[in-house]
């Protein structure tokens, strides 16, 4: 699995990709590092970042699930970008829940993604970059 | 008719509230304005901003069969409902569907935005970029 590093606010979290599970997107992901870019909270699924940065459209989906956890790391085909799960989720739009593609996971404690995803809900987006671990 | 102003962020619109579908509820609401907060954009619900301070109102959600007067499942951009339970508004600007963690849930509907949707629309899309947004609703007289 390949280590990541995600930085925000001052704080940083490690992490891994899963590319036993998602090899063709956490390559896809792990060749655009460093990702750096705005991030706000979503708007249908719950405790959930979404980073706006951009990566090559994978050729299919992979290791596509309904249900998300804290510190789960998604990619949306055809939306982009990195969604952050840290709190209670589910991936979800206007049309309902969309199993997507769990690609990473964070490690260890998250209160500090938590923490930030609640401040920008009340101060406005903050960067967050993403690297090699 | 009662009718209300509605202002985020410095744009106004005009709103008519359901007396005839909701009478408890907006006289509650009523008598709650002016009343002004600081509005933050949906988690769970889509294109919806909500309010954060509690609504000063004391409503005996037991006579309800749903524990919501006029109660909606789905909203249309415009209109105005309220989570009795939890004394908060909710408005719709675009696609959305109130909900918390436990899923969509059954509000009320309270009110209808009848002024252009367009520039108040955009800053409350901008409040998922921004943060919180002031917010204030005012009553106009009745009839007008």
């Amino acid at each position: 699995m390949k280590p990541i590093v995600v930085e925000f606010d001052g704080h940083t979290v490690k992490g891994t990709l899963l590319d036993d599970l998602a090899p063709e997107i956490c390559d896809r992901i792990w060749k655009a590092l460093p990702l750096e870019g705005p991030a706000t909270n979503t708007t249908w699924s719950g405790d959930m970042l979404r980073l706006w940065v951009k990566i090559p459209e994978p050729e299919r989906a992979e290791h596509v699930e309904q249900l998300h956890n804290p510190g789960d790391i998604l990619f949306v085909p055809g939306w982009n970008g990195l969604r952050f799960v840290y709190g209670q989720a589910r991936m979800q739009g206007p049309s309902g829940a969309h199993p997507v593609p769990v690609v990473g996971r964070l490690e260890g404690d998250l209160s500090s993604l938590a923490a930030f995803g609640r401040k920008i809900e009340w101060e406005g987006s903050r960067p967050m970059r993403v690297t090699k671990g | 008719m009662k009718r209300v102003e509605i202002e985020l962020k410095g744009v106004k619109v005009r709103a008519v509230l359901y007396e005839d579908k909701a009478p408890v509820t907006v006289a509650a609401l009523w008598n709650c304005l002016p009343y002004e907060d600081r509005v933050t954009h949906a988690k769970w619900s889509g294109q919806m901003f909500h309010t954060n301070t509690e609504l000063r109102m004391d409503l005996d959600l037991s006579q309800w069969s749903l524990g919501v007067e006029n109660p909606v499942g789905f909203q249309a951009p415009g209109d105005i409902v309220c989570l009795p339970s939890a004394k908060e508004l909710a408005i719709a600007y675009g696609e959305a569907r109130f909900s918390w963690v436990v899923g969509p849930m059954y509000v009320t509907a309270i009110g209808r935005i009848e002024s252009d949707l367009g520039e108040f629309a955009k800053q409350a899309d901008r409040l998922q970029w921004d943060g919180a947004g002031r917010f204030v609703i005012r009553q106009l007289a009745s009839g007008a």
